[in-house]
Formats: C-alpha cells, structure tokens, sequence
C-alpha cells in the first residue's frame, strides 16, 4: 500500500475508518497497518489526528502480532513528541491502548515503546503523568508489568516518570 | 475528557458539511426513557430493542449526564451522531449500547468524533463515568454488563 494510497484511505471519515478497522481480514490489516505506521513518520502527513484515531481503533479491533505491535509503536512514539498537544495525547491514548491490547496478547512490550519515556521531553512529563492515570487499569496488570520490566537491566531506569506517577495515584 | 471541538476531524466535517453538532434530530436523556425498571423506546413506545439497523449512541457529559439517540447516517439531514448528544462538547465516555426487552446487555466504547475506541478498558474514568452516568439514570444493565464495568472501573 503507496503513501497515496493510505492518503486516499485517510479522506474517508474517521466514523467510517473506525468501523473499517474493525472489519479487516489478516492479510489486508497487516498491508494498512504497517502503512499506516509508516504514514505516521512522515512530516508532511495529512490528518495526523485522524490517522492516530484510526491506528488506535486498527489496535482496538485486532489481535496484533509483535511484529506489528512494534512498527506502530515507533510511529506513535514519534507523534507522541510532537509540537501539537491534541496530537501527543492522542498518540499516547493510541499508545496506552496497544499496550493494553499486547498484555491481553501476551506480547512482550516493545523496548522501543519504553524510549517514550527515556526520550519524553521536559514538557511532555505532564502528558506522561496524564498517560499514566488513563493507562492503569483495575487489575494492575500494567502497572506490574511494568515493575517486572523495570527490573530489566536493558530498561532500568526508563519508567522513572511513569512509576512516580502511576506510585503516587494508587497512594 | 474526549474532545471534538476545534479538531481536525470536527474542521474537515464542517467543511464538507458532515458536521452534525446542531442537527434536529431526537436526542434523549436516558433517564427520561426509563419506566418501571426498563428502557422504554420512545419512537415504538415498548421495551426498547436494538439491532444493527438501529444502533443507540451515548455519551457522557462532564456532569455525568447520559444522552442517547439513534445513530444516523452522516451527512443526512437531521442524522444524530455522537457530537449532537451535547451539542459538541467535551465528554467522560460515548459509544454504542445495546439493549434487548429493555435491558442493557452492551456497552461499548465506539466513537470516531470523540476517538475512545479501545479506551474504556483503559481509562478507569470512562468506566467510572458510564457507571455513575447509568445509576443517576436508574438504567437497568444485565450482570455482565455491570460487572465488566466494575472490573474496568476498578471497583
């Protein structure tokens, strides 16, 4: 699927876009996804909002793979730097969904995903903090996935912003 | 809060005359529908069911006020969308119900005006609210139903 492509994809509206990612068969989630995620990386992309909507609903709706769990994660992690607040929470809302989606799955959460944090810029803590409290579900599966990875060697350190945040709701 | 105002999404719509804020048709308070324990519908006037051809929409409002309308179909007049149940503002929760004999047996999260699809098993406070908007309303729910949403809300 072209970057054309996705762009005539995205004239449709967001009302119909979501009923479509509900309803894709393998083979074509896979080809729209992938595009999509490399449509989130380019600059000059049209209807980003739109489009973060669409990948949230795409993540919603399906039983993601890995491999597909990774390569929208890269695109959102841009996004959710972005200049335009209504654009970073929207990333993070379509970013707190896969995550959730992958525990479901029993994926092992992308290190990429945890960059986020590494990355987050000064005035994207605030956003982080709001992420945290969107993101916690009632039965903590996050929340101790996210101490187990912690722990990890390779991430230590990472979720410092998010653990003091997510610690200091369930205080 | 899921917003709509002032989005992309809502600025696109406006412009191809898809936006229906102000639309005419019939919004309803859900708890206005309630009779005896059950929905009623306010078209058929008996135990409200739902079916694929006539979907009900809600949201809930910053003051846990729960609207509901039949979904229409965009860019039809007087159609009702999720941004007509309050007339664009911001919301704690929106999606579809379904209702079979005046029961609540589904609620979802589905909504591309106000982008929560997927989040109401995330966000506690999307739960929190459905919950809340529901028992102000006296809306009857099956037990499934009910518990799901405890589970999402935590409680």
């Amino acid at each position: 699927m072209s970057a054309e492509d996705i762009d005539t994809l995205l004239q449709q509206d967001i009302d119909d876009l979501t009923s479509i990612a509900g309803e894709l068969r393998p083979d074509a989630l896979n080809t729209v996804l992938l595009s999509a995620a490399d449509a989130l990386c380019r600059p000059e992309i049209a209807a980003r909002l739109k489009l973060l909507r669409f990948v949230q609903a795409l993540a919603a709706s399906n039983d993601l793979t890995f491999a597909q769990v990774e390569a929208i994660t890269i695109g959102l992690i841009k996004t959710a730097h972005a200049d335009d607040p209504t654009e970073r929470l929207a990333a993070l809302r379509a970013l707190s969904v896969i995550i959730v989606r992958a525990l479901e799955l029993n994926l092992a959460l992308s290190h990429s995903v945890l960059a986020t944090f590494e990355h987050a810029r000064a005035d994207s803590i605030a956003d982080i903090k709001a992420f945290a409290n969107e993101v916690l579900s009632t039965d903590n599966r996050l929340f101790r996935r996210l101490i187990e990875l912690e722990s990890d060697a390779a991430v230590a350190g990472k979720l410092g912003p998010f653990l003091e945040a997510t610690i200091s709701m369930k205080s | 809060m899921y917003e709509y105002d002032n989005t992309e999404i809502q600025a696109e719509r406006l412009a191809h005359d898809r936006d229906h804020c102000g639309s005419a048709g019939a919004v309803y308070d859900l708890a206005d529908l309630v009779r005896n324990g059950r929905v009623v519908d306010p078209e058929l006037l008996r135990h409200l069911t739902t079916a694929p051809t006539r979907r009900l929409i809600y949201a809930v409002d910053a003051n846990l006020d729960i609207h509901v309308g039949f979904d229409g179909d965009r860019g039809t007049p007087d159609a009702v969308k999720h941004e007509t149940l309050f007339h664009n503002a911001p919301v704690e929760a929106a999606g579809e119900l379904q209702l079979r004999d005046g029961i609540i047996v589904d609620v979802n999260d589905k909504s591309g005006s106000y982008g929560t699809t997927g989040l109401m098993q995330v966000d506690r406070r999307f739960a929190r609210a459905v919950l809340e908007a529901m028992r102000r309303a006296s809306a009857p729910m099956s037990e499934e139903v009910l518990n799901f949403l405890r589970v999402f809300a935590g409680l």
